[in-house]
C-alpha cells in the first residue's frame, strides 16, 4: 500500500485506485448511499462521508477497506450488468 | 459511542436520504388528522373534511374529521365509484352543488343523501409517484363551494402535499426495513466467513476478504453467496 493510503491496489493504467473507483461508480450510475450500503454489507467499516472522500481523493482509506469498497463497487455494477464479465473494477475501469 | 453505535446511526443518515424522513404509521395518521381538521376550518361553508391517499389504485390510508365523512368516504371504495374517486383517478377537481340533482355516481349518491352530504368539493393531491389521494370537504346545504371554494382548497392541497410527501406509507416503512435487515444480516454472514478462513487457513482478515473475493469471481457469484456456503456446515448444528 502507499503511504498516503490511496494506493493498495493494483495499478489501474496510471490512474489512481480511487478515481478509477469513481469513473466506475459515477459511469455506472451508482449512488453513494448504494455503494456505502453494499460496502457496509460486506463488513466495511469506514462512515459514509469517508469512503465518498477517499474517492473524491481527500482522504486515505486503509487497503483493507479499498479492497472491501472495490468488491462493493463492483458488485454493484454486476447488479446493473448482470451480463457483464466480471473483472476487477481495478483493472477496468469502467467506459 | 461504541464503533457498532456508530454503524447504526451511519445506517439511519444513509437510509433517510434513500427514503426521504421515515415517520411511522402513527405520525402518518397525526398529519393526515391535522389536514383535515385545518381543512374544515380553512374553507367556510364545510361541515366535515377527510383525506384519503391511494398507494398504486388501493386505498392505504384515510383521515376524516367526523363519522359521516368516513362512512361517505368507505362507501365510495366499497361502490368503487363517487367524487373523490373521481378526482383521485382523473387528477382534476370535482365539485357537486347539489346532490338530489347529480347523476354521476347512482350506486353513491343515495346512500351520501341519506349521510345529510349535499354539496362537497374534492381536490386531488398528487403526492409522487404512486401515491396521490384527495382532499375533500362536505356540507350538508346545496350550493355552499364556488370557484373562490375550489381555490382556497387547492392552494391547501398544495401545503399539503408537501407535508405528506414526507410521510411514507407502510409499504415503503416496510421496504425500507427488509433492506435494513438484508445489509445487517449479510454483514454478519460475511463478517463470520471471514472469521471461520483466519482461522481455518491462518489468515489476515484483509486476505480472508481477499480469498472470499477470488471465490466470488470464480464462482460468479456474489461474496454473500461464498459466506453462505461457508458458514452452511455449522448452521445445523446444535452446539
Amino acid at each position: 500500500m502507499n503511504p498516503d493510503g490511496f494506493g493498495g491496489g493494483p495499478p489501474t493504467d496510471g490512474q489512481p485506485r480511487h478515481a478509477a473507483m469513481e469513473r466506475a461508480r459515477a459511469a455506472g450510475g451508482i449512488g453513494h448511499d448504494e455503494l456505502w450500503l453494499t460496502y457496509f454489507a460486506l463488513t466495511g467499516d469506514a462512515a459514509p462521508l469517508e469512503v465518498e472522500a477517499y474517492l473524491q481523493g481527500l482522504m486515505p482509506l486503509p487497503a483493507a477497506q479499498q479492497d472491501i469498497l472495490a468488491q462493493a463497487l463492483h458488485e454493484c455494477l454486476g447488479d446493473r450488468h448482470a451480463d457483464r464479465p466480471h473483472e476487477p473494477p481495478d483493472e477496468t475501469p469502467w467506459p | 459511542m461504541t464503533q457498532s453505535d456508530e454503524g447504526a446511526a451511519d445506517l439511519s443518515v444513509v437510509f433517510r436520504g434513500l427514503s426521504g424522513v421515515l415517520l411511522s404509521d402513527e405520525t402518518l395518521q397525526s398529519a393526515l388528522r391535522l389536514v383535515t381538521g385545518l381543512a374544515t376550518e380553512t374553507v367556510p361553508g364545510s361541515s366535515g373534511a377527510g383525506v384519503t391517499l391511494i398507494d398504486g389504485g388501493r386505498p392505504v390510508t384515510t383521515a376524516a374529521s367526523d363519522a359521516v365523512v368516513e362512512r361517505a368516504d368507505a362507501l365510495q371504495y366499497d361502490l368503487d365509484e363517487g367524487p373523490c374517486l373521481d378526482a383521485t383517478r382523473q387528477l382534476r377537481v370535482v365539485r357537486v352543488d347539489d346532490l338530489a340533482r347529480e347523476t354521476r355516481w347512482p350506486a353513491w349518491t343515495p346512500d351520501a343523501r341519506a349521510l345529510g352530504i349535499a354539496s362537497l368539493l374534492s381536490v386531488p393531491l398528487h403526492v409522487r409517484g404512486d401515491l396521490s389521494g384527495a382532499l375533500k370537504v362536505y356540507a350538508s346545504q346545496p350550493a355552499r363551494f364556488g370557484e373562490r371554494e375550489e381555490r382556497l382548497l387547492g392552494m391547501f392541497a398544495e401545503q399539503a402535499v408537501v407535508l405528506l410527501a414526507n410521510v411514507r406509507s407502510r409499504e415503503e416503512l416496510e421496504r425500507a426495513n427488509l433492506r435494513l435487515r438484508e445489509t445487517v444480516r449479510s454483514r454478519d454472514l460475511v463478517s463470520m466467513a471471514k472469521g471461520v478462513l483466519m482461522a481455518g487457513r491462518d489468515l489476515g482478515e484483509r486476505a480472508a476478504f481477499a480469498a472470499l473475493v477470488e471465490a466470488s469471481q470464480q464462482n460468479d457469484v456474489p461474496v454473500r453467496e461464498i459466506a453462505q456456503r461457508i458458514l452452511d456446515p455449522f448452521t445445523d448444528r446444535e452446539s
